[in-house]
């Protein structure tokens, strides 16, 4: 390896026993308004979520994916994010939330085959003394909306993260050939 | 995937010998399920930006949304929309002293049902920094990746650039 990548390439060198290992993925072969990552072991230091994806919201370019953990629904969450749509760059907070608000990503009106992509870090997921934080570099190129962002998120909860839960803002569905994959990270 | 096995593998480290105008991985094995280039530029003999092109596809078939920052106050975004490659670094990539830099992530590279989405982040210490979210506007699984500058100049002499691939 020509220089350190961090803990995420060292994993892989050689292709032995490894670091970074996949835990599950799933590629959709039909509408599913919600993914769920369940029981995640606690034998990993962290997590890290990659997936494509694009939904059928009627009538719209756009919708927004949202991340949960441990099903946690309530006002728990905030977020910061960095974005630049094609325009202007622009910095937004959001407090109490019942997510980790995610980006926008391609929906029924957008241009035929295109997805939107995230990849998602959750650092120290199963530390029981810490509240949870998710870092999500995400992006799309669309018909006439672009957007690329870097997004900071909490969940105010000690508990260890053991689910994962990735919903749509605007209750529309992931569409098929989505896909959605977890990986740990050993410390 | 068996557990204990690595889901990320190098599949090829290129440390250049001699200046080169691009860098080719050819040949990419569709088996995995995300590629990830790592650019590490040893300084150009110009000022261009870095770019990727995939199976040789030099149609206007790359678009890109890109937000920077220069460190100095002044950040910006803009697009491009029907290019001949897709810049992942917007940065000049000259500098006697700082090497540009960008790692890129090519999302469902081998998935023949949509474009490829790419995530980049590059910098170039002496002059900013950027985000990139890019799409290749076509179906094909991804076999070939060229890395070069967006106005032809030369790479240096150890210039690195590895592939990994990221397993489903």
């Amino acid at each position: 390896m020509p220089f350190s990548l961090g803990f995420w390439a060292a994993a892989g060198a050689g292709g032995g026993a490894g670091a970074y290992e996949q835990i599950s993925t799933t590629t959709l072969t039909g509408t599913q308004s919600s993914v769920t990552f369940s029981s995640i072991p606690g034998t990993y230091k962290h997590l890290q979520i990659r997936a494509t994806l694009r939904a059928d919201r009627s009538g719209a370019e756009s919708e927004i994916f949202a991340l949960r953990m441990n099903s946690d629904s309530a006002a728990n969450y905030s977020a910061h994010v960095l974005l630049g749509n094609g325009s202007s760059v622009s910095s937004t907070a959001y407090t109490g939330e019942g997510y980790i608000r995610g980006e926008a990503f391609p929906a029924a009106t957008d241009t035929t085959n295109a997805f939107g992509a995230t990849v998602i870090d959750i650092l120290d997921y199963a530390n029981t003394t810490t509240n949870k934080q998710a870092r999500l570099l995400s992006g799309r190129f669309g018909a006439s909306q672009y957007a690329i962002s870097l997004r900071s998120g909490s969940w105010r909860s000690t508990t260890a993260v053991s689910s994962l839960t990735l919903v749509t803002f605007f209750g529309s569905n992931f569409v098929a050939g989505s896909r959605f994959t977890l990986y740990g990270i050993r410390g | 995937m068996p557990a204990g096995v690595s889901a990320w593998t190098p599949l090829a480290n290129i440390t250049l010998s001699g200046a080169a105008s691009t860098v080719t991985f050819s040949s990419i094995s569709g088996s995995y399920r995300d590629l990830v280039v790592v650019s590490f530029i040893n300084t150009a003999t110009g000022t261009g930006y870095l770019r990727l092109r995939f199976n040789s596809d030099t149609g206007l078939n790359y678009n890109w949304v890109v937000a920077s920052g220069d460190g100095l106050g002044t950040t910006a975004s803009s697009s491009a929309t029907s290019q001949t490659g897709l810049t992942i670094n917007h940065y000049a990539l000259s500098g006697s002293s700082w090497r540009p830099q960008a790692i890129t992530h090519i999302l469902d590279y081998s998935a023949t049902d949509k474009h490829k989405t790419i995530l980049s982040r590059g910098d170039n210490a002496a002059t900013g920094l950027d985000m990139v979210a890019g799409r290749w506007a076509n179906t094909a699984a991804i076999t070939s990746v060229q890395v070069f500058d967006q106005q032809g100049y030369s790479f240096a002499a150890g210039s690195t650039f590895a592939l990994y691939g990221v397993s489903s």
